[in-house]
């Protein structure tokens, strides 16, 4: 149902367009990202015949509806009516693989773009290199290359802004990525970025990031840039705490499925040698995780916890002057 | 090399079956801290690759993986039988589930090639142990696991005959993997008991509702000990922690620093994990979330109790073992 592309009365949900060739990995991005489909599932997804609305799931803080566009179709038929598509939608996720020739995909991204930029100039345009795991170093470095002059060249005179990633389902790469994507779409996210960057300072941390628990998307950190790697760690240790407090929770009279537990007591505190990962609560959907040196941890362990606490209170208070969001404080907590 | 070495316990683990059937993307996700994304770029094992494990810091395993091509497994039954057969503890058998019983060809070879090792084994190491994994459950549908699960254990004792068998379901997708091989290392390692009673007073010490031992670079699970038994436990608890242990260990690798401690508070309980021994960590699971620094310095008063435990347990021979 193509009026479907047009914005439904009164839904202010971010929108993002999943778009690109056939087999390129559109549905594996949306359903390991934002599902947590295991990456080697995605060999079974079969290929996507119509435009296809996901929402993300009821435990997540990210309100984003994703439109993905099978490779199939095609996006500038004129059966398809641009001012539906690109009216009102945050960004266009264009994805690339990295293992076939550009030419064609590079053809369709120039046209896309410039479609989409006339009709609604806000747009971001970001363009995911992907299946990043099947090409060596050099090539990474090569195909970023050809694609940057090649969409230069494409879109001569057009003033507009893209951003490549290099990614794959099979790393952190796809998750990190998105959520450079995600923030640029998120109201809060300078409000959250300058409350880390307090609580970071305050307490000198290495690093501060703010998660949404159920996809892994870091909706913003302090502002300094983001090692890679650490945020793997991050990520991996909210599974660790998450995963193991599932474990071992008391299972309810008549319940079956085993549910996770995270509440406003969630607390984990993880040494790994030089540094110290320390993981807070802070609302049923996010959660804090702190990257502290292990020795100025544990001296000055009650003042980092005091100054945890105050930007809980603080994020609690922000949140709440947004609509929409289901962020207010549970019952019970301080 | 020193000669304190030899004094140092070895078993020989055979790790046999077809070619693909997993045996070597098991074992470097078991003992090479391999992230199992990693095993789609495997390639065939050639002849039988002999690695030296250390487990426990003093049982050395001397696991030979053995290629499963064809033309390696005929040299195994004839010219190299005995190089092969002989002073083996357990021999594994890995069977890939899925290929087995949809696939004459296969159920075939691993019908003549079991039979060939079972045979070999009577031989030369009568008093071996042999564990068969039923690999690859993944592939396997719900609906069809109970029929594949008893057609293959069937067939495959009945080639072994009066030889006992011990069956294990496994995927490299999932905790059974890490049941599977914790029963067969704790097999090689019966000296592990002597912890039990020790964790049982622990537990009434510290007030805990239950403690586990792993074995620190594994994860593999040692002992464990619950206050009271609750049947509606998940009892696959322990395995799905090593699981998620162990891949919070390889986050760290790649970050090159290294995890042997953590502590998770909720409203419901407290989870610390400690390392306990040189080569033990324990995972002890307190309801009184509030009463995290009295568990702490009991810990810390077991320890030197459990340091003395872990002399004892690798002196503790082999069922069969002469
Ligand atoms: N190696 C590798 N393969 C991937 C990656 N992402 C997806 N794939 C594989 O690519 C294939 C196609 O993925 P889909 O997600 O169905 O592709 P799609 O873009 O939705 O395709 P259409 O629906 O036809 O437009 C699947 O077999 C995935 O397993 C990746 O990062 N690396
Ligand atoms: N689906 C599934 N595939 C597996 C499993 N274990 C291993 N594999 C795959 O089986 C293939 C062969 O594995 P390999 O370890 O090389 O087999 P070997 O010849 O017995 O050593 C690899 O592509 C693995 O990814 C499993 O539990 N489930
Ligand atoms: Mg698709």
């Amino acid at each position: 149902d193509r009026s479907q592309l047009s914005v439904v009365d009164g839904d202010i949900r971010p929108r993002v367009l999943l778009v690109g060739l056939r087999n390129s990995g559109k549905t594996s991005i949306a359903r390991v990202v934002y599902h947590r489909l295991s990456p080697n599932e995605t060999t079974f997804l079969e290929t996507t015949s119509d435009i296809t609305y996901d929402s993300m799931p009821s435990t997540s803080f990210l309100n984003l509806q994703i439109v993905d566009f099978p490779g199939q179709l095609n996006v500038l038929d004129p059966m398809i009516r641009g001012e539906d598509l690109f009216d009102n939608l945050g960004a266009v996720v264009f994805v690339l693989d990295a293992a076939e020739n550009i030419g064609p995909a590079t053809a369709l991204l120039c046209n896309l773009v410039q479609e989409a930029y006339n009709i609604n100039e806000n747009i971001n345009f970001e363009v995911l290199i992907h299946k990043a795991d099947t090409i060596g170093s050099e090539e990474k470095r090569v195909i970023t290359q050809q694609l940057n002059e090649a969409v230069h060249d494409g879109l001569y005179g057009v003033d507009v802004q893209i951003s490549f990633y290099l990614t794959s389902i099979f790393d952190v790469s796809v998750f990190e990525a998105m959520s450079k994507i995600t923030q640029k779409l998120l109201p809060q996210f300078p409000s959250m970025q300058g409350m880390l960057d307090t609580l970071a300072g305050r307490s000198n941390m290495i690093k501060a990031f703010l998660f949404d628990v159920s996809t892994k998307i870091y909706v913003a950190s302090d502002s300094r840039t983001v090692d890679i790697g650490l945020y793997e760690a991050c990520s991996d240790g909210i599974d660790l705490v998450v995963d193991v407090s599932g474990v071992f929770r008391r299972k309810r009279e008549g319940e079956t499925a085993p549910s996770i537990l995270y509440d406003e007591k969630t607390v984990g505190v993880v040494p790994v040698r030089n540094w110290t990962l320390y993981l807070r609560h802070v609302t049923k959907h996010l959660m804090l995780v702190c990257v502290i040196g292990t020795p100025l941890f544990e001296s000055k362990q009650a003042i980092i916890k005091a100054n945890v606490e105050a930007f809980r209170e603080g994020m609690h208070k922000m949140l709440a002057l947004y609509p929409g969001h289901d962020e207010a404080p549970e019952p019970g907590s301080v | 090399m020193s000669s304190a070495k030899i004094d140092k316990t070895k078993h020989k683990v055979l790790l046999m079956g077809r070619s693909g059937s997993g045996k070597t993307s098991m074992r470097t996700i078991i003992f090479a801290d391999n992230p199992n994304v990693g095993v789609r770029k495997m390639t065939p094992t050639k002849e039988a690759e002999q690695v030296h494990l250390e487990f426990m810091g003093n049982l050395y395993l001397n696991l030979w993986d053995c290629g499963g091509q064809s033309a390696f497994m005929n040299q195994y039954f004839s010219s190299q039988n005995e190089q092969i057969f002989r002073n083996v503890a357990v021999l594994i058998y890995v069977v890939d589930a899925k290929a087995i019983s949809t696939d004459k060809k296969s159920e075939e070879e691993d019908r003549t090639w079991f039979e060939m090792c079972i045979k070999s084994l009577k031989q030369h190491s009568p008093s071996a142990k042999t564990f068969v994994l039923l690999h690859k459950m993944d592939l396997v549908s719900n609906f069809e696991q109970p029929n594949v699960v008893r057609g293959t254990v069937d067939m495959l004792q009945e080639l072994a005959g009066d030889h006992e068998l011990t069956c294990f379901q496994s995927s490299i997708w999932d905790e059974s993997l890490y049941q599977a091989w914790s029963r067969i290392c704790t097999y090689l390692l019966p000296g592990v008991e002597v912890y039990r009673e020790s964790l049982n007073s622990l537990i009434h010490a510290i007030g805990a509702r239950e403690v586990v031992l792993f074995e620190s670079r594994t994860f593999l699970t040692l002992v464990r000990e619950s206050r009271e038994a609750d049947p509606a436990e998940d009892q696959q608890r322990f395995e799905r922690v090593s699981t998620i242990l162990k891949h919070f260990k390889i986050t760290c690798l790649k970050m090159q620093t290294s995890f042997r401690e953590m502590q998770i508070c909720n409203s419901e309980f407290s989870a610390f994990l400690w390392p306990f021994t040189t080569s033990t960590v324990a995972l002890i699971i307190h309801d009184r979330p509030d009463e995290v620094e009295m568990v702490q310095a009991n810990l810390q008063l077991a320890r030197g109790h459990f340091a003395e435990l872990e002399a004892q347990v690798m002196k503790v021979p082999l069922p069969g073992a002469h």
